[in-house]
């Protein structure tokens, strides 16, 4: 029963990584650019799900919806800003200009709204489902939900609309999609805007279930690194795969080791995929160094 | 005369340095001196390999908290002096920096970057973990007992004078391997690492040996970070904040530069201080804020960073009043 408890856990705890990673892994896979910003990213949409709860008392879901066009809008003004100028650039552009941003977002959270844990009192936060003796945490498991609904429709979207086989089509090769009168710039920053709000709606999702503070994007950040190194960059369906090992591996560490060196595994985890299968495991080989790929 | 030319701008800039102490007797803009001093000695030490050797670490604050904590707890469980502690801290360091350049072979850019972010939490946590050594979350305070051999001072000029040898050490070192064969082997593997090894170096040990200089200075900075602050927790000395800012500061005085991240330190960490000082705890993380523009804005649109931009400004402008006044 115990281990059956922890599967559970630690799949729900997967789902919710999945869901932060995809949007990573998306951007990743088009623009070829680490977002060493993500998790901050993620920060601001816990803060949005706060703020709107907390001054106009939108429930944590409907938030979801009512702040996606504005996710939409903030990741198409930090694309112009800041990634177009990145693009093509040495390895001092692409990882410092979003390790700035990363800075502003995370201290300007701090200034604005001070280093408190702030939490969303609401009936659904700590709802849970018994089912034989198993517990389900409801917020987690509307989370699983979204992810596999989010990962389900980008790959619908990525093989089946126009719009997703261009970005498949840059991807592959950025000279004969530019030949074939796909407008890259566009490309790039539809992919942006899409991955933003996906971490976006993942801060909105796991709002009820965290505490809010300005640093927490980091160890979430870091994670969903974690996550689509380990599923191969730029492949959907191994970034949610990705999660479920990486909310498996954190569960049992914790139950059988110690719970404060729960993240030490991981991060190993991560280091050794890094060395010796770079390219993830549903990655192609060499991906994550040259330029062409396939979106999966 | 060449070398005069070269040498005297060097050599003002030592005694401008080691005069910039005497300027004050005030225990505020001395705290500012040190500071420069120590952040611009750690900036200096990342840019052996970051700047030199193209490997953008953002993991150097595992050598800074592997430094802080060696001396601090040998010189708290057996009174060993930190002078001889902090190299103890040093070859641990080493050692440590030596797995980190062998994921340099494998890894690339933004991945390098990361593994070191992952290793450096790594030890963060482990740090925070194992309290009944390291004083865990808690954090670790060093009882303050003054005296030479216990690297402790009553007055901030001494800490200001040791800084500034501990900064002069980094970059003498960093001039050297300039001018050495190491230095052009270095600036090879940044710009083009296949053809480097191509044309036959050997690519490995090179970073290795970046990396384990780097490293030992970057720790004899987290030693001297303990013994003039003589409090330490994990959260801070192994932070990913803290390797940004080391990285931070390089960059935006100039990768590559023996005297890029000194101007960098001389220009950022006044700036942190003068705003707490000025706006208080309200304004903590507000210095972060404008850090984070000017990085962004350096790299975007300053690439060089500002020793080099300005320079090139400089001969641009000189050229152009040559012009002028022959034409």
């Amino acid at each position: 029963m115990v281990y059956l408890q922890l599967v559970v856990s630690g799949l729900l705890l997967g789902g919710v990584y999945a869901l932060i990673s995809v949007g990573l892994t998306l951007i990743f896979g088009v623009l070829r650019v680490v977002n060493f910003a993500h998790g901050e990213f993620l920060m601001v949409g816990m803060y949005a799900a706060y703020w709107l709860f907390q001054l106009w008392h939108v429930p944590t879901y409907l938030s979801a919806f009512a702040a996606l066009p504005a996710f939409a809008v903030f990741g198409a003004v930090i694309y112009r800003l800041v990634i177009r100028r990145t693009m093509g650039q040495g390895d001092v552009v692409q990882i410092f200009a979003t390790v700035g941003l990363g800075l502003i977002l995370q201290n300007a959270a701090l200034v604005l709204w001070t280093g408190d844990f702030r939490t969303i009192r609401s009936s659904y936060a700590d709802a849970i489902w018994r089912i034989g003796g198993i517990q389900i945490s409801v917020p987690l498991l509307v989370a699983f939900v979204v992810a596999v609904a989010v990962t389900g429709i980008l790959f619908v979207f990525l093989n089946r609309t126009l719009e997703g086989k261009a970005m498949r089509a840059v991807v592959q090769d950025p000279i004969a999609a530019l030949a074939m009168a796909i407008n890259l710039d566009r490309v790039y920053l539809w992919t942006f805007t899409i991955g933003t709000c996906c971490v976006g709606v993942a801060g909105i999702l796991l709002a009820p279930s965290y505490p809010i503070f300005p640093a927490i994007g980091i160890s979430f950040g870091l994670v969903s690194f974690v996550v689509v190194v380990l599923g191969g960059m730029g492949s959907m369906v191994g970034a949610f795969l990705g999660g479920l090992i990486i909310g498996l591996v954190e569960v049992f560490s914790g139950f059988f080791v110690a719970t404060d060196l729960k993240q030490a595994f991981y991060f190993l985890v991560f280091v050794l995929v890094l060395v010796l299968r770079p390219q993830g495991l549903f990655g192609q080989r060499g991906a994550e160094m040259v330029g062409f790929g396939r979106l999966t | 005369m060449r070398s005069i030319r070269s040498w005297l701008p060097r050599a003002v800039l030592i005694v401008l340095l080691s005069l910039l102490p005497l300027s004050t007797s005030n225990n505020y803009y001395m705290d500012i001196i040190v500071q420069i001093f120590m952040w611009g000695a750690a900036a200096s030490a990342w840019n052996i390999v970051g700047g030199y050797a193209g490997q953008l670490s953002l993991g150097h604050a595992a050598f800074f908290g592997i430094g802080a904590y060696t001396s601090s707890l040998l010189f708290i469980a057996f009174g060993l002096s930190p002078w001889i502690g902090m190299l103890a801290g040093g070859g641990l360091s080493a050692l440590f920096a030596l797995l980190v350049g062998y994921l340099s072979v494998r890894l690339r850019g933004p991945f390098f970057a990361l593994a070191t972010i992952a290793l450096a939490e790594v030890l963060q946590i482990l740090a925070i973990y194992w309290r009944d050594l390291t004083g865990g979350g808690a954090g670790l305070l060093l009882p303050f007992k003054p005296g030479l051999v216990n690297f402790m001072f009553e007055s901030k000029h001494t800490y200001a004078y040791v800084g500034l040898g501990f900064l002069l050490a980094v970059l003498v070192v960093t001039l050297a391997i300039e001018r050495s064969r190491l230095g052009y082997y270095l600036v090879a593997i940044r710009e083009e690492e296949d053809a480097a090894r191509a044309l036959g170096v050997r690519v490995l040990r090179m970073k290795l040996v970046a990396i384990v200089i780097s490293a030992f200075f970057t720790s004899l900075v987290g030693s001297f970070y303990a013994q003039y602050i003589l409090w330490l927790e994990p959260p801070y000395a192994f932070s990913l904040e803290l390797s940004t800012q080391f990285a931070l500061m390089a960059i935006i005085g100039g990768l590559g530069t023996w005297v890029g991240p000194l101007l960098g330190a001389v220009l950022i960490i006044p700036l942190a201080i003068f705003l707490r000082a000025w706006l208080g705890a309200a304004a903590s993380g507000l210095y972060l804020v404008f850090y984070g523009m000017i990085l962004v804005i350096v790299v975007l649109f300053m690439r060089q960073g500002i020793v080099v931009e300005t320079r090139q400004a400089f001969r641009r402008w000189m050229t152009g009043h040559r012009q002028l006044v022959s034409g």
